[in-house]
């Protein structure tokens, strides 16, 4: 009677086929693609041919060895130790090799080199990034779920003005931001500087390296924490009034009534929300390319910020394929670990 | 789902950008030049037209490609095998389009005397053919005010005696002691831009003695972009930062007009400003000698004639065009640019002797030096430019320069010393 | 919906009002910048900037800058290419998507969850880990031209297809369809498929009706990707027959940008989608709110 039953299998096949060979064909193969370049030279458009390689692009990339150095006397009679690139450039083993760090017992010390340390300045940067904006843009998104829900007058409004940075391209947000971070002139300083009374001594919000990643992750977490706030919306009226009712007879004031009934309704939402926002903070690229370009002094650089500066710009293809598959397998075990985490908390 | 409509949109869309096709007989000639300041602009336009005017027979078709990825557009034009016939090339690029294979001699398509009058820095030279060439060539230059120099009694240098290190250095700190400027220099390190920061302080490097690469093979930075001085250059130029000589972000590129600086190390194409704003006050003049006498960057946009164009005589008849002594006049007045032959120099009001804008003629003439003539240009400006603003930032000198070394070497043993590879290889 | 209010004193609902209007300025100011700045002279940007005067529309004020814009900059062109890259993404992709996704949430078949587990995976890839050997992907693929008659080109370099085709199928779009197909009870389809129908007649008369709002959800994210893309078509567009709006912004950065200029043309590119959202809206946050977060 129902012929479409027999043949779901195919149905399905037929249905799932276009968006099938979309994801295969622009993100399965391209990243199989990427795989095959690590182990070659290619670069863009050189006239040479390329070779094989092995595994030496990884090699350049994570390489890292240690040293020892024990303490020698200096000219002036002082001791010291030998600068570190005069001793990598005598070593033909420790060729291409740079210091990443030190520690120092008495009169050795050991240093650790790595082959391209920008890479592993680029990773600890991102990291960075998504240990700071994670908390903040998903703190931040609840806290305006939180204002929006409250029933005040006008609360459409807000929740449309909350959520218009969402709409904006990235490129035009890092720009404007980029003007309100200026040290001189930005409004940022001189607002902090009147909060204050004029004790603020202004900040190069951008220039220094230890506040650039700060201003990247307080504009990062502006510009998405809308989307993030709809979602919180979504959850918060999900949770059933009685449960706020009997929470209030029982005595409970505000604030233990967010901590014993909003947050526990929330916690799908919030792992959610959680895992939706790492993914696109490991993917940081386009704030870092438009407002600092990785710098000052590599303070700014992230993974894929390196990988389109090696691959693309610098033209050298097989190593940026060489990031971005490391850089893959990296964050698929952390997405794997983070699920699993938020699995086992939601289901106990 | 009510879709239609977006449906009919999206159709009057798809048939409204396939409609453009005029009937046209005449031979086309694609052409494409990066992005620039209005007045060059519109001047590049009035070229075209009256090129075109003059060769019936010929439709140019010119577009116009942002400067900032302009690289990646060549590249990726490249790759599509759609480069234009005739494009602008900035000068130190030349040698490494001529290594991808994008750009063709022009020396076998034109004689080589009618390249003789150009400006060495407006030629784009490889392997021994000349490969780009040039209308005009810009120069840096300190900008700065009589009256300013007037006020701590300092001496105005002359192209012939410029600054040494000594009275540049002590003129610095007798501005910052006036307290009259929030810094006494712009240098123009706000630009996040590597070519800018070779073009600008690389020469600052070259007037201490060192160099981005060994010139003479172009095969390694060794000893000169790490030599001893190359690390006096560091220690200099952090020096500017840390005695608050300068600062590493001007907020613009306004700052002298807002006397907010006494001076700024500059090009020639912000002086019609400048001179608009301080008249008979403003100064041009060289940039200090810093021991090996003065060096300014040389090398502009410059012409040339794509490797898969099908109409070489008529792109060739494009560039003859270009560099004619009345051309290059018209474009140096009207952008403002030094022009390339001194023929045209004497054809402007600015740049013929005498003419106002003549020192920056004769900087150019005096010191200018090209950038390193090879492929590894966006290897060695990059490393450079690292380097550069890490030692502004206050990382070690010398670690910083020795890192910029290894990567420019590791980049030429990679690419086997750029040796040029037999043509043949299609793509 | 709304938390009892009685509950709360004057004050405490003052307090909580002056919070939200401190948001609404941290949010607001950043717009109301780039709106008043692109209204002003270059000089007047850097020396308003530093006091309340960034926000207000004082000093000259004129339409300068945006006449500078559209008479310069060929943003006519980019802004169709982008309307047109915009509208036939998002009209594919949901209609590619969702069908994938029907056949994941109700159709039961050999393999699913491991396509699921594939789809899953594939989210945390960004475009910028594949940008390159894409690049060198799409240079060769074969594409009809028109120009000169009819025929076959080997690349799709420099074409408004490449920037469409690669974002159709998107992981994300499958996956929200996916959970919002799998709420709808299962009850609706049993009784259509006893009435006789297709699996592709139950996906188009019960299961796209009922999904206005994931619809309009997934139709707002892909399409405010489609309109902002970047890095992507700055990599494979060079010239400007196919330059889309966002990549047209790069030609005021040069030697002594024209703030006002880019902040003109920053406003023209934002207030479409400004607009857009503005009419959506309504559809767009219940759906968020009704459908996101099931999973």
């Amino acid at each position: 009677m129902r012929p479409q039953w027999a043949n779901r299998g195919a149905l399905a096949f037929l249905f799932g086929t276009p968006a099938m060979l979309g994801l295969i064909g622009f993100l399965v193969v391209p990243f199989l693609m990427a795989i095959g370049l690590t182990l070659t030279n290619q670069k863009l458009l050189s006239p040479q041919d390329t070779r094989i390689v092995g595994l030496s692009n990884y090699e350049r990339l994570l390489g890292l060895t240690m040293i020892r150095q024990d303490s020698v006397l200096g000219v002036n009679g002082d001791t010291g130790f030998e600068r570190v690139r005069d001793v990598t450039r005598r070593t033909p083993r420790l060729h291409g090799y740079k210091p990443l760090g030190q520690a120092e017992f008495g009169s050795t010390r050991l240093v650790l080199l790595a082959r391209d340390p920008i890479f592993i300045q680029s990773l600890l940067n991102t990291i960075l990034f998504a240990v700071m904006v994670v908390p903040l843009q998903c703190s931040l998104a609840l806290a305006l779920a939180l204002l929006v829900n409250a029933g005040l007058p006008g609360q459409r409004l807000f929740r449309t003005v909350y959520f218009s940075p969402v709409v904006m391209s990235m490129v035009v947000v890092a720009v404007i931001w980029a003007f309100l971070f200026n040290r001189d002139l930005g409004l940022i300083n001189q607002f902090l500087s009147w909060a204050t009374f004029g004790k603020f001594q202004p900040v190069d919000w951008l220039g220094n390296p230890a506040t650039a990643m700060p201003a990247i992750v307080i504009m990062s977490a502006w510009q998405g924490a809308g989307l993030q706030m709809l979602i919180f919306l979504a959850g918060l009226q999900a949770i059933p009034k009685e449960l706020y009712d009997a929470a209030r007879i029982d005595g409970a004031t505000a604030f233990q009534r967010f901590l014993h009934v909003t947050l526990p309704g929330l916690s799908r939402t919030i792992a959610f929300v959680i895992i939706i926002t790492t993914i696109a903070a490991f993917g940081l690229f386009t704030q870092v390319d438009v407002m600092t370009q990785g710098g000052p002094a590599n303070a700014t650089s992230t993974v894929m910020f390196y990988a389109i500066e090696r691959g693309v710009r610098g033209q050298d293809i097989a190593y940026g394929s060489t990031i971005t598959v490391v850089y893959f397998v990296l964050i698929a075990t952390l997405a794997l670990l983070q699920q699993r985490f938020f699995a086992r908390r939601a289901g106990s | 789902m009510r879709r239609s409509p977006i449906m009919f949109s999206a159709m009057v869309l798809l048939t409204a950008s396939c409609g453009e096709k005029p009937v046209d007989t005449r031979a086309n000639l694609h052409l494409w030049q990066h992005q620039t300041g209005p007045e060059e602009h519109e001047a590049n336009k009035q070229l075209i037209a009256r090129f075109n005017a003059g060769h019936p027979d010929l439709k140019i078709h010119a577009q116009t490609i942002p400067q900032g990825s302009y690289p990646q557009s060549v590249m990726a034009a490249a790759m599509a095998g759609r480069l234009p016939c005739v494009l602008t090339v900035d000068s130190p690029m030349v040698p490494a389009f001529v290594w991808a294979g994008h750009i063709r001699p022009l020396d076998d398509l034109i004689d080589r005397n009618a390249f003789a009058e150009i400006a060495p820095a407006g030629l784009g030279r490889y392997n021994g053919h000349i490969y780009a060439v040039g209308q005009f060539d810009a120069a840096l230059a300190i900008f700065t005010r009589r009256s300013t120099l007037a006020q701590v009694g300092a001496r105005i240098p002359t192209v012939q005696h410029p600054w040494t290190r000594e009275e540049f250095d002590g003129l610095l700190g007798k501005l910052k002691a006036t307290g009259r400027w929030q810094v006494p220099l712009d240098l123009g390190t706000r630009e996040p831009n590597p070519n800018w920061w070779t073009y600008a302080y690389s020469p600052l490097l070259q007037s201490f003695g060192g160099d981005l690469i060994d010139r003479g093979a172009n095969q390694t930075a060794q000893g000169v972009l790490n030599g001893p001085a190359a690390q006096q250059w560091a220690v200099w130029f952090r020096s500017l930062f840390v005695n608050g000589f300068a600062r590493r972000q001007e907020p613009d590129d306004q700052s002298l007009l807002h006397g907010r600086v006494a001076m700024a190390y500059t090009g020639n194409w912000r002086a019609p400003d400048l001179e608009k704003a301080f008249g008979k006050d403003l100064l041009i003049l060289p940039p200090p000698d810093l021991g090996h006498g003065v060096v300014i960057g040389g090398g502009s946009w410059q012409w040339a004639i794509s490797s898969t164009c099908k109409s070489p005589k008529e792109a060739a008849n494009f560039i003859q065009h270009v560099i004619r002594t009345d051309e290059i006049a018209d474009m140096a007045s009207a952008a403002g640019m030094i022009p390339s032959t001194e023929a045209a120099a004497e054809r402007t009001s600015r740049f013929r002797r005498g003419g106002d804008w003549r020192v920056f003629f004769d900087l150019s003439r005096a010191y200018a030096q090209q950038r390193p003539s090879t492929p590894a240009f966006t290897t060695i400006s990059n490393a450079w430019y690292r380097a550069a603003r890490d030692i502004m930032d206050g990382t070690n000198p010398r670690d910083s320069l020795d890192d910029a070394v290894d990567e420019i070497d590791q980049s030429i043993q990679d690419n086997g010393g750029f040796a040029t590879v037999a043509k043949g290889k299609s793509r | 919906m709304k938390p009892p209010l009685n509950s709360k004193t004057a004050a405490q609902r003052i307090a909580t009002y002056a919070i939200v209007l401190l948001f609404v300025v941290i949010f607001v100011s950043p717009f109301l910048f780039m709106l008043m700045a692109s209204f002003k002279p270059n000089q007047q940007i850097f020396s308003d900037l530093s006091s309340i005067r960034a926000f207000l529309p004082v000093g000259s004020i004129s339409l300068q800058n945006y006449r500078d814009v559209i008479g310069s900059s060929g943003i006519g062109r980019f802004a169709l290419n982008s309307a047109f890259i915009t509208i036939v993404t998002v009209c594919a992709g949901l209609f590619v998507n969702s069908l994938a996704a029907f056949a994941l949430a109700r159709l039961e078949w050999r393999g699913k969850g491991m396509v699921l587990g594939l789809i899953v995976v594939l989210l945390i890839i960004p475009l910028e880990a594949i940008a390159v050997p894409m690049m060198l992907m799409v240079a060769y693929l074969p594409t009809l031209g028109f120009e000169g008659g009819l025929s076959i080109q080997w690349s799709w370099l420099d074409t408004r297809l490449v920037q469409i085709v690669p974002f159709v199928a998107n992981a994300f779009s499958i996956f929200f369809f996916y959970q919002a197909f799998s709420d709808i009870p299962r009850d609706f389809d049993e009784a259509a498929y006893v009435d006789g129908a297709t699996p592709f007649q139950v996906y188009r008369h019960v299961i796209v009706p009922l999904s206005g709002t994931t619809f309009a959800t997934v139709a707002i994210i892909q399409g405010l990707a489609a309109w902002n893309q970047y890095l992507w078509p700055v990599i494979v567009v060079p010239s400007e027959g196919a330059r889309p709006l966002m990549v047209g912004l790069q030609q005021f950065f040069r030697f002594q940008t024209e703030w006002g200029e880019v902040m003109a043309y920053a406003t023209l590119a934002t207030l479409p989608v400004f607009l857009a959202f503005i009419f959506f809206q309504r559809w767009f946050v219940q759906s968020v709110m009704g459908s996101g977060v099931k999973g």
